[in-house]
């Protein structure tokens, strides 16, 4: 078998997952070079680590069952985002976590206060929270954008939004995010 | 390049936004967690696979439940009259008796067949002057009209035998008186 020092290509992963015989080694590529980016992706969603542990599971599985539905005319990141998206938003409804409902906020603080190392600040828990409070849909748009740093073509066609809908959500998310300091500090 | 894009970007809607995280710290997972992460998503996928072809080994044809219950109610029927018959069979003593009864006697009369057979040869090699000589020697009245109704004999044989006839002719004189 080939040996690869960094990530095979996307393009040599889907051709060994083609591969009846190899498409478990095929796979174990992808898990390994998307692993952490996903995982980063899902955590700033679902906002803790359990739940990020339980919704990347789910969304390896589901790549897994359904590779064959891949479309070459995007990339396989993109596709490999959007999965992660899903699985993440359906999480959160699951959970009823959609909203900015008196429930849900406490629960996504109780979920931050578990995460935050005793060191960080007051300040920083409460701007944690303010993202993590933020409407789903640009919350996505925030994660994908910062954190992420996605050029808004690629956020379009993971969340199949227009370009110009994105950058009115970003800035939407920033604003609200600013107005949730102000209001604490 | 694109970060620096990205961090304009967001001085420009809100510098106290940008500010604020940069002093965020970043998170980290639990130590180890990546190296695991993969065998343990393989392990969910193999326990996928492993029920996902229990599943396909599990499918039966459309209509077979429909049809189970008849199939299985009349093969149950058949199956309990053969073994009614043979308890029936082994437990009657007398019907075992019997059969053995009608067995023992058709070998029996098969054996006596057997052993009669050149007895009635020998019979058959008898010749009629062997018979004639025979009863001019050994002759009563008894015998003779028991061989003719036998039909044995024929009448006319005895007109040799001058015994028989002056037998016959004293019979006959005794019933006319």
């Amino acid at each position: 078998m080939q040996q690869f020092v960094g990530h095979p290509e996307d393009d040599l992963i889907l051709e060994l997952i083609d591969t009846s015989d190899k498409k478990d080694i095929g796979f174990r590529y992808l898990v390994n070079k998307y692993k952490e980016r996903l995982y980063w992706h899902i955590r700033r969603m679902v906002g803790n680590h359990d739940d990020a542990d339980d919704v990347i599971q789910n969304t390896f599985i589901k790549v897994y069952r359904n590779i064959h539905t891949f479309q070459y005319n995007a990339s396989l990141y993109t596709w490999l985002y959007r999965i992660a998206t899903n699985e993440s938003i359906n999480f959160l409804k699951s959970k009823k976590m959609s909203g900015l409902s008196p429930e849900i906020t406490d629960y996504v603080i109780g979920n931050l206060k578990q995460e935050t190392h005793f060191d960080e600040d007051f300040a920083i828990q409460k701007l944690k929270a303010a993202i993590h409070l933020l409407p789903e849909k640009q919350k996505l748009v925030f994660n994908l954008r910062y954190y992420d740093e996605l050029p808004y073509d690629e956020i379009a066609a993971i969340t199949d939004t227009s370009v110009g809908a994105l950058k009115a959500s970003y800035h939407h998310a920033v604003k609200k995010i600013e107005a949730y300091i102000k209001t604490q500090f | 390049m694109r970060k620096e894009e990205i961090g304009n970007e967001l001085t420009t809607i809100s510098p106290l936004v940008e500010e604020s995280l940069l002093n965020l710290k970043r998170e980290t997972a639990p130590q180890g967690y990546f190296d695991e992460l993969e065998a343990s998503v393989l392990e969910h996928i193999a326990l996928e696979k492993f029920r996902d072809e229990l599943s396909a080994s599990e499918t039966v044809p459309d209509t077979y439940f429909d049809n189970l219950t008849d199939k299985i109610m009349s093969k149950l029927a058949s199956e309990r009259s053969i073994s009614l018959r043979i308890i029936k069979l082994v437990s009657s003593h007398s019907a075992v008796k019997f059969a053995a009864a009608v067995l023992f006697f058709i070998s029996i009369g098969m054996i006596v067949q057997l052993y009669k057979q050149p007895e009635k040869n020998q019979m058959d090699a008898i010749t009629e002057q062997a018979y004639i000589d025979y009863l001019k020697k050994n002759i009563d009245d008894v015998d003779i009209s028991m061989l003719i109704q036998a039909r044995m004999i024929d009448e006319g044989v005895l007109n040799d035998i001058p015994s028989y006839t002056n037998m016959r002719d004293l019979k006959s004189s005794d019933n006319d008186e």
